[in-house]
């Protein structure tokens, strides 16, 4: 009887021990809306997935367009792209997703299950809703028609239902959000809370009024309802005022140059060899190619960066820029081919000069930056693409053959490490803006209103102003060309040339890629939705528009 | 046990002693060692009279003047019939009796069996046949000695090793089996804790009505292991010292620089065809300076030593067992390897006849240098396999892989890194038992385990990769696990004179596990003298990982088990257990894992009594259900990850990230498992054989399922999905030649296993391994229908050979190829079969190209005895598997790499038009993975020889017993048509479903050891 007393205390002491899981060390959703600090821990989280922004993303966005292509066997870059081979599309989805889930937790859980004050709840939901607009704008401009949602994933059933959805057609998802940052985002951003303000002004340079507005403005431009695109678009020019050299300095739209005044949204990174490591590799795309021990293209430049993978480089369509020199010696401007592609080049004549280095193999003269070309040429030609040195006028070795250029400095990471990009990408600034309400107003017939806002930033960029007399058709192609010139490289151009409906022509007609030209489709506008997502939906998701072909 | 067992029968022949006294006859009983053999039997051939030996192996025996003949007989050894005809003192020494091991005492779950009334699978791993080889951890020397065992390695010393038991059932979860040592459920972190030598026994538990007993952690098979005990009353001192050699045991067939310079002329060349047909070679071998065999610059002869010595014995009711080892393993690649010191002592005390004691404590202090050169799989920029002859040791650039990137070459890794683990563990378990009365057993045992890990690696700031000023980098990372246990039984057993046996056994066990993991990484460490030492040394705090994650896992169990048997000719036995485990949700906490088995021994049967011959003929069945909760802590709750992401104001913010949602139905994975077996010995039990046959199946696995990310999440644990595995294992033993001076015995085992998915939620495929390169396509992966380690590829066509056959292609679409070619430059290239002849070579293209298990495995043992030598061999193979040789994506017409020799017989216009290996510089990058890259990984191996000479040194001295000298050998001799290292290595030691993928695998070694043990 002992015995079974005394092993039943040890049996009994032995079960007391629980069976229930308490979580250590980790953030549950009861926990981790307490303070402020905590809950806003959860937001940034939301703008950590604008990492898909990475090499392959620039291919994508420019490399196959009109204006740039590249060299490389990646998918991206040579339209290899299939439901099965989704390339970027796969990186796009799953980031945006991600950030989605996360917003829509965020806003419902700092919204509903919360103790935080009224006004700290809603800078907090504010901020994320502009930011959930964000993604989902890359995702329909990326796929057009995704799965839509704004709930917060409560548990399984809900992910469940979420796995089912349909596409929802791209307008409609615009619109909503429109609606969604009007009637909630908006009217946090007051003046009293220091809110409506330029994000250079904002501390920690947060998202919230300024990207809610362009982001609208992008919205209504896509389902092309003008008045609803310029109402945000002027609330901006309020904050903004005038884009002038003085207020606005060309000098600063250098993606190396951070967060300055035109900037509606950029996306962080630093990386020093001591300091901050945080970094994308976009950069990597854009330098000239890499010939090893800081040389580049035939120039000594260690400014650029000493130890560096050599990658691909992104280079310009003859059609945006062919190295042809800015005038010849009687002031005329040369063709130097009867092809359409050098003699209709959106920037003109670059700053250059035909040398006396007669180049046997290719039958010409070389080709070299002149310094004193530079008052003569749009200013932005020197900054959007790589012709070497400009400030010792040292020429690129395939420069001065004549052949394509680099991407220029303003996307060009000083101080390379390895593969390690620290510029901010700016993918939203001002000089869009503007040239968004003139496209707003020729389209609403305005072509005098339309010319004042095209020609703030061909007046920054050192050319004359355009007079109203060219006509709605002609004004347009002038607008299209100024946005390349403009925003050539800060991952606009696809977008823009899919809204007007003119991607694959336009594409097709220009690139310079062989590769390209032989693997694009029209279907290549949007991506597909990567097949094993279709696969998980159970096929309620399809990529329609690429098994017609 | 044994002494108990065996004490009954010899007290009752005492009271046998027959009347006729003419004279005494002396003498001692020793052991095959030397050692005093305590209770050994003394037979006159009538039966009717004889002695046991006393404590010290001596006996004293009235025998009559007439008498010739006495029988020595212990449990366990072969019995010796000696003439003793005019002695009045006769020694002597029993050899074990390899033979017949039936009735060998079995450890198995909560107990111990005569392997006569086993029911279930359990083999028994002859320690004998392993104890002399010169491993530092156990498993090494397992592989194929167990039928249905796969026990793979990394290769490297000190490296995990994954065991697998008949087959891989779990996905996500593990697949490695339970490891009991000495009572104590998950008593090690690593076998490799364990000295070899301090090992009694081993017996793995196979089949789910033995394992059953164990529940939710016998799914995958259990290893017990039994450490040594004193049994003799003299005590007895074992000193052991090891001194060995080992070098690669094979190198790759790779160019050197002449060779290299041919290849890359050859590139240039067949592309310059057209416009420069009788242009001179552009590259001269002699302007390159170095001819690296890099694989020779990174491996060494490497030493082996090993120290030894235990004491143990048994007086007065105290056992004790004392053992201290020092192992230093250098391994073949410089700078890595590994020390060992263990100690171990294991005491027990009778208190009284029904109260005993027993104290194990262990410790062991693992110092391992890790290997640092990376040697091949993706590191195609630095792997020491890619790099060319003509790059230099310490060269900080690969021109070959042109990318510009400065690089570690690995000699330089070797030379600068510091990398090692120490790994202190200390286990404790103390069990009292009590027998109040006959047959009746109750044993409570309490155990405590301590592990801790310390990884300690620094990168200075001179590494040829880093940039200047970017400073040195550290790393440390702590792991600390604690585990607290308890397991409680009574058991009572009878047999009835009515032939009725029973035995029943019931219990409860509780363990209460902590893990914490804590690690910190910094990078640009300002001084190189700070190492991991001063972290505060940093030149920006943003530059530091710093990650700590506790886990802890309650479990509670109670558990039964019943066996009866009539007249040992029909048995029958039955287990319950119910098991509690906290890292399951909250409304599935709970399982239930029975299990039964029966077995008919017919040679027990009257009617069989005829059959003289026959020794045994057992066949027996078993049905059983066991789970697998090996999964991490908190699975099944909801919960947020912390990480430090992005920017603000040029500093990194924490961030709040989905990590998981709640599961609140999560629970574990079950097996049920049927097993058929038939046994049979015969010829005096000179033969044995048996032949096991199993079907398993395992539902509700503990999988990753994947969700659609549009949700936010990219997977959830769920349980869905199923596996089996069906197989037979054979294993057959055989004394051949028995005689006084001679012996000759023979072990053979032969398994086979089919591994299948049947369902894995979504009808897709999931790759484990995927292609470099810009485009990745599955290699390895499972899909319903193949097996979880199947290798998927395309079809390989062989090369383009002319114009023609390329243009006829365009229509027939039979062949793809790697990138666009044209007709100008389509010559030699390799091509792929176009399987649906959609003109696109794509995923839909790959083909099913084999399975990464062998479908029959196993070993042969043989050894030998004559006089005092012993000569053992050991010869494992595998037949029937396939391997990628993954570094031929590189090596098999690349340009970025050192090139496999045969491509000097590849394809080229002039001097070889027919090669159907593709030309040189077939692709600028990797190569697809095909056909071409797939071998048979079948392989036969002289795994194990030794040679062993004993003195028998008792015979001239009394403090002396014995001295052996032994030289032994492993992995001498490999037949595999594998073209790379080894086909039985595996670099994904961690991964549940990949088992031998060569990816940077470290080499195999061949090792040759000189071995002294001196017994007193």
């Amino acid at each position: 009887m002992k015995k079974f007393i005394t092993i039943s205390i040890i049996a009994l002491s032995a079960l007391s021990c629980s069976l229930d899981e308490k979580m250590d060390g980790y953030a549950t959703r009861e926990n981790a809306y307490g303070t402020f600090s905590q809950a806003q821990a959860v937001v940034n989280n939301c703008y950590r997935y604008t990492s898909f922004i990475t090499t392959n993303f620039g291919l994508m966005a420019e490399a196959c367009t009109d204006i740039w292509f590249c060299n490389t066997s990646t998918v991206d870059a040579s339209l290899k792209i299939s439901p099965s081979q989704p390339g970027v599309g796969s990186a796009v989805w799953n980031n945006c997703y991600s950030a989605i889930a996360c917003c829509n937790e965020a806003i419902e859980c700092i919204v509903n299950r919360s103790g935080l004050a009224e006004a700290e709840k809603a800078q907090l939901q504010a901020e994320a809703r502009a930011l959930r607009a964000l993604y989902y704008y890359f995702l329909t401009n990326t796929f057009d028609g995704v799965p839509f949602y704004l709930e917060m994933v409560e548990d399984r059933d809900t992910q469940d239902r979420i796995q089912k959805l349909p596409r929802t057609p791209a307008n409609e998802i615009r619109k909503a959000l429109y609606e969604d940052l009007r009637t909630n985002a908006l009217p946090v951003f007051t003046k009293e809370s220091g809110l409506r303000a330029r994000p250079s002004e904002i501390k920690g340079n947060r998202a919230g009024y300024a990207l809610s507005l362009m982001l609208m403005a992008k919205f209504a431009m896509w389902y092309g309802n003008w008045n609803e695109a310029l109402e945000p678009l002027l609330e901006l020019e309020e904050l903004y005022g005038t884009l002038d050299e003085s207020s606005y300095p060309l000098e600063d739209t250098k993606w190396s140059v951070k967060n300055t005044a035109e900037s509606i949204f950029e996306i962080q990174h630093a990386w020093s060899t001591t300091g901050v490591q945080y970094s994308s590799s976009y950069g990597r795309l854009t330098l000239p190619s890499y010939d090893g021990d800081s040389w580049f293209n035939g120039v000594y430049m260690p400014e650029l960066g000493t130890s560096l993978a050599s990658w691909a480089a992104l280079r310009a369509n003859y059609h945006y820029a062919a190295c042809r020199p800015a005038q010849q010696s009687d002031g005329s401007v040369p063709r130097l081919s009867s092809d359409p592609q050098f003699s209709e080049t959106i920037f003109g004549g670059l700053p250059m000069s035909l040398t006396n280095d007669y180049l046997s193999g290719d039958g010409r003269y070389a080709v070299a930056i002149d310094p004193d070309k530079f008052p003569l040429c749009d200013r932005r030609a020197s900054f959007v693409l790589g012709l070497g040195k400009n400030s010792t006028a040292e020429t690129f070795s395939s420069v001065r053959r004549g052949m394509n250029t680099f991407a220029g400095p303003k996307l060009w990471c000083y101080g390379m490490v390895s593969s390690y990009d620290s510029n901010n990408y700016k993918i939203l600034r001002y000089a869009d803006a503007v040239l968004m309400i003139a496209e707003c107003y020729a389209m609403k017939g305005d072509l005098s209103r339309a010319v004042k806002y095209l020609n703030c930033t061909r007046v920054r960029a050192g050319l004359e102003p355009l007079q109203t007399t060219s006509g709605m058709p002609g004004f347009l192609q002038e607008l299209r060309d100024e946005r390349a010139r403009e925003l050539g490289g800060e991952l606009h151009r696809k977008y823009d040339l899919v809204r007007w409906g003119i991607w694959y022509e336009e594409t097709y007609k220009w690139s310079n890629s062989s590769a390209l030209k032989s693997n694009m489709r029209p279907c290549h506008q949007y991506y597909p939705i990567p097949d094993t997502e279709c696969a998980l939906s159970g096929y309620i998701l399809t990529n329609d528009a690429y098994s017609e072909n | 046990m044994k002494r108990i067992l065996l004490l009954v029968p010899a007290i009752f022949m005492y009271a046998l002693l027959g009347a006729q006294q003419a004279r005494t006859l002396t003498g001692k009983v020793m052991d095959e060692t030397g050692q005093p053999l305590a209770g050994a039997g003394v037979m006159l051939p009538d039966g009717m009279r004889g002695t046991v030996t006393d404590a010290d192996g001596v006996y004293s025996i009235g025998i009559g003047e007439s008498d010739e003949l006495l029988s020595f007989s212990f449990l366990g050894y072969e019995t010796m019939n000696v003439n003793v005809k005019g002695k009045s003192s006769v020694d002597v020494i029993l050899m074990p009796d390899n033979a017949n091991t039936l009735n060998d005492v079995v450890v198995i779950g909560y107990g111990v069996a005569k392997k006569q009334d086993l029911t279930g699978s359990v083999s028994v791993v002859k320690m004998n046949a392993i104890e002399d080889l010169p491993v530092t951890s156990v498993d090494q020397a397992l592989q194929g000695r167990i039928a249905g065992v796969d026990i793979v390695s990394s290769g490297a010393p000190g490296g995990a090793s994954s065991i697998n038991i008949r087959g891989a059932r779990s996905i996500t979860a593990s697949n490695e089996p339970l490891i009991v040592v000495d009572g104590v459920s998950d008593a090690v972190s690593d076998l490799s804790e364990i000295d070899p030598v301090d090992i009694e026994s081993i017996s793995v538990m196979k089949d789910a009505s033995s394992t059953a007993i164990y529940g939710s952690r016998g799914a995958n098979g259990v290893i017990l292991i039994t450490t040594k005990k004193g049994k003799s009353p003299k005590p007895s001192v074992t000193f052991k010292t090891e001194f060995g050699i080992s070098q690669i045991a094979r190198t790759l067939d790779v160019m050197r620089t002449e060779e290299f310079i041919r290849y890359r002329n050859d590139i240039r060349q067949i592309d310059h065809l057209a416009s420069a047909p009788d242009a001179l070679p552009y590259y001269d071998a002699a302007d390159y300076a170095n001819d690296t065999d890099w694989i020779n610059a990174i491996t060494r002869p490497a030493m082996y030593q090993h120290y030894y010595l235990s004491v143990s014995g048994r007086q007065k009711g105290t056992g004790y067992f004392g053992a201290l080892s020092w192992n230093d393993e250098q391994g073949i690649i410089k700078g890595s390897g590994v020390r060992r010191f263990s100690g171990r002592l294991n005491l027990s005390h009778d208190f009284t006849r029904w109260l005993s004691v027993n104290l194990n404590m262990s410790m062991s202090y693992n110092n391992r240098d890790v290997n640092k050169a990376q040697f091949g799989g993706t590191n195609i920029s630095n792997g020491a396999m890619y790099l060319a002859p003509v790059i230099g040791l310490l060269d900080r650039n690969n021109p070959i892989y042109e990318n510009g990137a400065l690089i570690n070459t690995p000699y330089s890794s070797i030379l600068y890194e510091e990398y090692y683990c120490v790994t202190p563990a200390q286990n404790y378990s103390l069990s009292v038992v009590l027998k109040p009365v006959k047959g009746l057993e109750i044993k409570s045992q309490n155990s405590f385990n301590m592990f801790t890990s310390n990884t300690y690696h620094w990168w200075p700031s001179y590494m040829p990769k880093k940039a200047d000023g970017e400073g040195a980098d550290a790393y440390r990372f702590t792991r600390d696990n604690k585990k607290l246990g308890t397991e409680n039984t009574i058991s009572y057993r009878n047999k009835l004179s009515s032939g009725h046996s029973f035995d029943v056994l019931a219990g409860f066990s509780a363990s209460s596990a902590s893990y914490l993991q804590q690690s910190i990484r910094a990078v640009g460490m300002l001084d190189d003298n700070a190492k991991w030492n001063n972290f505060a040394a940093i030149g920006s705090k943003e530059n530091y990982t710093i990650a700590s994650s506790p886990s802890r896992i309650t479990r509670m169990s109670a558990f039964a088990r019943a066996g009866y048997n009539y007249k040992s000719r029909y048995y029958l036995n039955a287990s319950l257990r119910a098991d509690g485990s906290s890292n399951f949700a909250r409304n599935n906490k709970w399982g239930f894992f029975p299990s039964a088995a029966v077995k008919w021994s017919v040679k027990n049967e009257k009617f069989m009594r005829t059959a003289r011959w026959l020794n045994t003929f057992d066949i027996r069945g078993s049905y059983g259900r066991t789970g697998n909760d090996d999964i991490p802590a908190f699975r099944s709750l909801q919960s947020y990850a912390t990480t430090s992401t992005y920017i603000f104001d040029g500093a990194q913010a924490p961030a709040f990230s989905l990590l998981r949602l709640e599961n609140p139905d999560l629970t574990w994975e079950t097996t049920d498992m049927a097993n058929a077996a038939v046994e049979l010995s015969m010829f005096n039990r000179r033969l044995s054989i048996a032949v096991e046959g199993y079907w398993s199946w395992t539902k509700d696995l503990l999988l990753d399922v994947t969700t659609m990310r549009t949700t936010g999440y990219a997977s959830r644990l769920s349980n869905l999905g199923l596996t089996s595995n069906d197989g037979f294992e054979l294993s057959v033993q055989s004394v051949n030649i028995e005689r006084p001076k001679f012996g000759w015995n023979t072990a053979f085992t032969i398994s086979h296993n089919r591994q299948r998915v049947l369902d894995v939620g979504h009808n897709d495929y999931v790759p484990t391994v995927k292609s470099p390169g810009n485009i990745n396509y599955m290699m390895y992966g499972y899909m319903a229908g193949y097996p979880l380690n199947s290798l998927w590829g395309f079809e390989y066509g062989g090369t383009v050979k002319n114009i023609q056959e390329f243009a006829d292609n365009l229509e027939s679409r039979r062949y793809g190829y790697r990138e666009n070619l044209s007709a100008d430059n389509c010559l030699g290239h390799s091509r792929y079969v176009d399987q649906n002849r959609d003109g696109v070579l794509d995923q839909k293209d790959l083909v099913y190209l084999g399975n990464g298990d062998p479908v029959v495995s196993g070993g042969l043992q043989n050894e030998f005895y004559f006089g005092n030598f012993r000569l053992s061999f050991f010869i494992a193979y595998s037949i029937g598997g396939k391997i990628y040789n993954y570094s031929e994506l590189y090596m098999g017409g690349s340009m970025y790499s050192n090139q496999y020799r045969y491509m000097l017989n590849s394809w080229h216009p002039l001097r070889n038009p027919d090669s159907d290996i593709p030309r040189a510089g077939d692709t600028s990058n990797a190569m697809l993975p095909s056909s071409l890259q797939v071998h048979d990984a079948s392989y036969v191996r002289l795994k194990d020889l030794s040679l062993k000479y004993t003195f028998p040194l008792y015979k001239k001295s009394n403090v002396f017993k014995s001295l052996s000298l032994t030289l032994s050998g492993t992995n001498l001799l490999l037949w595999a048509p594998y073209n790379g290292f080894d086909p039985d290595v595996t670099s994904e030691v961690d991964s549940g479903t990949l088992r031998r993928v060569d990816m940077n695998a470290y080499p195999s070694a061949r090792k040759v050891v000189f071995s002294v043990q001196l017994t007193l």
